[in-house]
């Protein structure tokens, strides 16, 4: 990749526009666009609905209105999970529909697709075969997302904190490499804020109604147990599916993350108050009202609110007190074991052996022999499962730092890109830059992340609108001829590892 | 203009030639004239004078690039001659062995892009240069760099190499070598031939146990080994090309990266507190080496100070009494330059008769004194030791300085003495002096003592904690003198903390080294 490389001349123009269509397909929305862009053209949420009418036949919805609304029969699946496509037959149909609406001509633009570094063989398999065969795209190619990261922000070298829907992941970022194996990631992210916003809610004995349920409302104000919402039930006649519902309270739990919720820096603040709770004078002034569809205001004071963003850095605290449902098992990092890519084998040449480590095997490691290099010790995996602590964002960062090759880890830490829509929450790149300086005090500790709320949420398609638009670039796309001379097997093996 | 018109003389064009001239085009010039005034202004330094050359004859023709007199039509109509349209080509990169066709936007028609060019961008497609082996080369020449490294393997990584182009953080991320079955035990029959029987059996022991995954550090290091190798072997013409690449790849140590990484490891890894205390050692450090510098500063000054002066010029004209004024003063304004210690305030000369008497006397002594000290200096001889005695002598002449002083004054306090009772003394505010007096009528809260602006400002702190203001409202002599004292008294305690302060850090630190040992 000679366009990756860091060193190369500022003043020359390095654009060359091929038409080429970028695809990022995340956890929670799905975007498209042309290469050369600054934003995508369209985002689409990472669901579809199904509709099965009376013959049977299925009929797939993607617009986003259509989704918010409730359809006999319609029942919305995920597209993606875990930053990788579960459903490819939904997938395609999804990227057609975008397709047809830029008015994509396959013969003539490539497309570029970004990909998780915990990507599986057969999804590459899937993908290759879907673009260049069946959709009979000219050309194609699957970039990793952190590897889009890292060229959104201008840097060849960082480390990728991508905080998004379903997975928080930290990827070193080498030279526009993604070191794959040194990747490492938790459950921790923004799916898990929602689940600890409906506890928190059904604490408070609230009842979440979707916005298309609601007829009329009043404005009510949540005081105890007992208040309930005035509003006006719409009715259907027909049998409105569960999924439907979930979808719907998606997006007001998405709309609480946005408004309600902030980082403090240290988690004293947020356990005075709560001692104080009891008393039951609250100081209204520190409260923030949420409005629900159904016209019930939800108090928030800033402690709660506080207490559930903290969750990032401290799983431990929230999964101590009262378990979060879907979260009950303690995540350690290990994100490629989790996800199950590891093992996947895929060719005689790509046998990956087990390499990453856990954490608390680190320390014990680190207790031994302080100096050995992370890397040049972990033949011995783990033996004993020792039950451990969840594991936070700051602790994931720095057990990346820790493994990374000493001759890059200045130059990571240096470079800390934080990224992802999650990582919008107020005083997050704060808490995590103090966190990290005390822990790092001999290292120049830089957390990068851009303001515009678009470029944040968006920048790994941006990342690879810009890519693709390079004049460099376009001696990497995987043309068709060259899909068919070379086969599935050996490209994966060879340039989408 | 004038420029201009000094060209005209020396031409020989006389003053009624050019004004006709002018005349004749004074009236198309009218019209140009605020235009070119305007113009004038805006010319820079360089351009004017060359503008002042052209004279009264302005140019015929309008000498811009720019066409401002340009309709704004006939500009649109160019703009739509000159833009060459774009055109959606297709082309093919050279870097590309599949010929795949993608298409971007061209400045100019199609028919006009027919010529071939290589796509601009392919010369950005580098790749380093490996060197290259067969399994053949490997046996002859590679087998016994390292011992446990295959033929596969090295292969192997070879490949990574020249697909990553030695990047070694993602090559050591990527690699992923598995041995196979056959491949350990052929190089135990391997190694049981080449090694004696007896230690065969370790030998064994060693391969049984299971592949060990490779650092950066070994991969570099096979790297490096079989490429010096590789490079090594191929001569051309029996000189062996690259010989400063290969030193470079011979330098590498696998032993010592391992220990520079350590230690960088250690480096990074330092505790705050550790940290801290390093950045007040350098601070300290730097401290002595200003004080050395300023010391060497200091020493070279006295030595130049002692040297005695260069009589190279011939001393004839120091002879004459005006030529003794000038070198006094040459000496007197070298003196001053060099930065001494500001002497004590002396009063102004107004001549002889001004002096206080105590000051005559004390000025008649010093006289006599130098007078003294020189005729020692003579009769010792000896250059080495006449500064010695120089100083012995001073001492003397100061103790003889302050018996003869007292004189004089115990002669007025007697007379005082004799005539006022203490209190009376006090009541009207006479007083002896011990020290020199300025001249000159002064406040006594002018002489309250001052101190360095440390000290002073420590000083300063302390005298508001105990609530006392620097400016004393009721300045007698006794509540100055009191003051004068508790002011010294502060700064002496003050001195005093500073040095316990330091003492008691040393000895901390001290014990915490014990300790630590």
């Amino acid at each position: 990749m000679a366009s990756s490389s860091s060193t190369a001349a500022p003043q020359v123009y390095g654009a060359d526009e091929v038409n080429a269509v970028v695809l990022d397909p995340g956890s929670f929305s799905t975007s498209v666009g042309y290469a050369g862009y600054d934003c995508p053209s369209m985002v689409f949420p990472s669901h579809y609905g199904e509709v099965v009418d009376g013959k049977g036949e299925k009929k797939r919805l993607f617009n986003d209105s259509f989704l918010h609304t409730s359809r006999e029969n319609m029942k919305i699946k995920p597209i993606l999970k875990n930053n990788i496509i579960i459903d490819w037959d939904g997938a395609v149909d999804q990227y057609n529909y975008m397709f047809k609406q830029m008015g994509v001509n396959p013969e003539d633009q490539p497309l570029m697709l970004t990909e998780s570094t915990m990507n599986s063989y057969k999804n590459k398999e899937k993908a290759l075969e879907v673009f260049l065969e069946q959709e009979n795209y000219c050309a194609f190619y699957a970039v990793k997302q952190p590897t889009c990261v890292a060229f959104a922000h201008g840097k060849a070298t960082c480390l990728v904190v991508d905080i998004g829907h379903d997975l928080i992941t930290v990827t070193p970022v080498v030279d526009g490499f993604c070191l794959r194996n040194q990747v490492i990631g938790t459950n921790y992210a923004g799916a898990f804020l929602d689940q600890q916003l409906k506890q928190f809610l059904e604490d408070k004995n609230i009842d979440i109604v979707p916005q298309y349920r609601v007829k009329s409302k009043n404005t009510m104000y949540w005081e105890n147990k007992e208040s309930k919402p005035q509003f006006e039930t719409k009715h259907y006649d027909y049998k409105i599916d569960n999924s439907v519902d979930e979808f719907s309270k998606l997006r007001v739990f998405q709309e609480m993350k946005e408004t309600v919720l902030s980082c403090s820096l240290d988690d004293q603040a947020e356990k005075v108050p709560d001692a104080d709770k009891d008393k039951m004078d609250v100081d209204y002034d520190e409260q923030r009202y949420f409005e629900l569809p159904n016209g019930l205001n939800v108090p928030f004071t800033d402690a709660e609110a506080n207490k559930i963003a903290n969750s990032l850095f401290r799983p431990s605290d929230v999964l101590g007190n009262g378990i979060v449902k879907g979260w009950e098992e303690p995540h350690i990092g290990n994100i490629i074991e989790t996800i199950g890519t590891a093992d996947d084998k895929s060719s005689k040449l790509y046998v990956p052996l087990r390499r990453t480590k856990r954490p608390e095997e680190e320390e014990k490691e680190k207790d031994k022999d302080s100096n050995v290099d992370a890397k040049a010790s972990n033949g011995a995996d783990g033996s004993g499962k020792v039950k451990s602590e969840p594991c936070g964002l700051t602790k994931l960062v720095q057990t990346v730092l820790e493994r990374i090759d000493i001759d890059w880890k200045p130059q990571l830490a240096n470079n800390i890109i934080v990224t992802g829509s999650t990582s919008l929450i107020p005083e997050l790149n704060k808490r995590l830059y103090e966190e990290l300086s005390i822990l790092n005090p001999s290292m120049k500790i830089r957390i990068q992340s851009v303001g515009n709320t678009v470029e944040r949420k968006y920048s790994t398609w941006i990342g690879g609108s810009i890519l693709a638009s390079l004049g460099t670039f376009h001696q990497l796309w995987v043309s068709q001829a060259e899909y068919k001379e070379i086969g599935a097997d050996r490209l994966i093996v060879n340039r989408f590892r | 203009m004038s420029m201009a018109s000094d060209i005209l003389d020396v031409l020989n064009v006389n003053k009624e030639t050019r004004n006709e001239h002018q005349q004749k085009k004074k009236k198309k010039h009218i019209i140009h004239f605020e235009e070119s005034a305007n113009k004038r202004k805006k010319i820079g330094a360089m351009n004017r004078e060359l503008a002042n050359l052209m004279g009264p004859n302005l140019a015929p023709i309008n000498i811009t690039h720019h066409q401002p007199n340009k309709k704004f039509k006939d500009r649109l109509t160019d703009l739509q001659t000159i833009q060459p349209s774009w055109t959606s080509t297709p082309f093919t990169n050279g870097s590309r062995s599949d010929g795949l066709q993608l298409k971007h936007w061209v400045k100019g028609k199609l028919d006009l892009l027919e010529s071939k060019k290589p796509y601009i961008y392919e010369k950005y497609n580098t790749s380093l240069d490996i060197p290259d082996f067969t399994e053949d080369d490997y046996k002859k020449l590679l087998k016994d760099i390292n011992p446990d490294w295959s033929y596969k393997e090295t292969k192997y990584l070879f490949d990574m190499a020249k697909r990553y182009d030695l990047r070694w953080a993602v090559i050591i991320d990527s690699y992923e070598y598995v041995p196979d079955e056959d491949e350990i035990t052929v190089k135990k029959e391997d190694q049981n031939k080449v090694d004696d029987k007896e230690k065969s059996k370790d030998d064994e022991k060693k391969e049984t146990k299971t592949y060990t995954p490779r650092t950066v550090e070994d991969l570099k290091d096979q790297l490096y080994k079989v490429s010096s190798k590789l490079l090594n072997s191929k001569k051309e013409d029996g000189v062996v090309k690259d010989v400063a690449l290969i030193k470079a790849l011979d330098s590498f140590d696998k032993n010592k990266e391992i220990e520079r990484k350590k230690y960088l490891n250690r480096l990074l890894h330092r505790a705050p507190t550790e940290i801290a205390e390093e950045e007040s050692l350098v601070i300290e450090a730097r401290k002595f080496e200003l004080a050395a510098k300023k010391m060497l500063m200091e020493r070279a000054q006295l030595l130049q100070l002692l040297d005695s002066p260069q009589s190279s010029a011939p001393i004839l004209q120091f002879l004459t009494s005006s030529g003794l004024t000038q070198l006094y003063n040459t000496l007197m304004t070298v003196d001053k330059s060099k930065k001494r210690k500001t002497e004590a305030p002396v009063a102004p000369q107004l001549g002889p008769n001004a002096i206080p008497y105590t000051q005559q006397l004390a000025k008649q002594q010093a006289v006599q004194q130098q007078a003294q000290a020189h005729k020692q200096q003579q009769q010792q001889g000896g250059s080495a030791a006449a500064g010695a005695n120089g100083h012995h002598g001073d001492k003397k002449s100061q103790k003889q300085q302050q018996h003869q002083q007292q004189k004089p004054q115990s002669e007025i306090l007697k007379l005082l003495q004799s005539r006022l009772t203490p209190e009376e003394m006090e009541v009207y505010g006479i007083k002896f002096h011990e020290d020199k007096v300025q001249a000159g009528v002064y406040l006594r809260s002018q002489k309250i003592v001052t101190f360095k602006p440390a000290v002073q400002s420590k000083v300063v702190e302390i005298l508001n904690e105990l609530g006392i203001s620097m400016r004393l409202t009721m300045p007698t002599g006794a509540v100055c003198g009191k003051f004068d004292k508790l002011m010294h008294r502060i700064a002496s305690l003050v001195d005093l903390k500073k040095q316990t302060d330091k003492i008691e850090a040393e000895v901390t630190l001290m014990k915490r080294q014990k300790g630590m040992l």
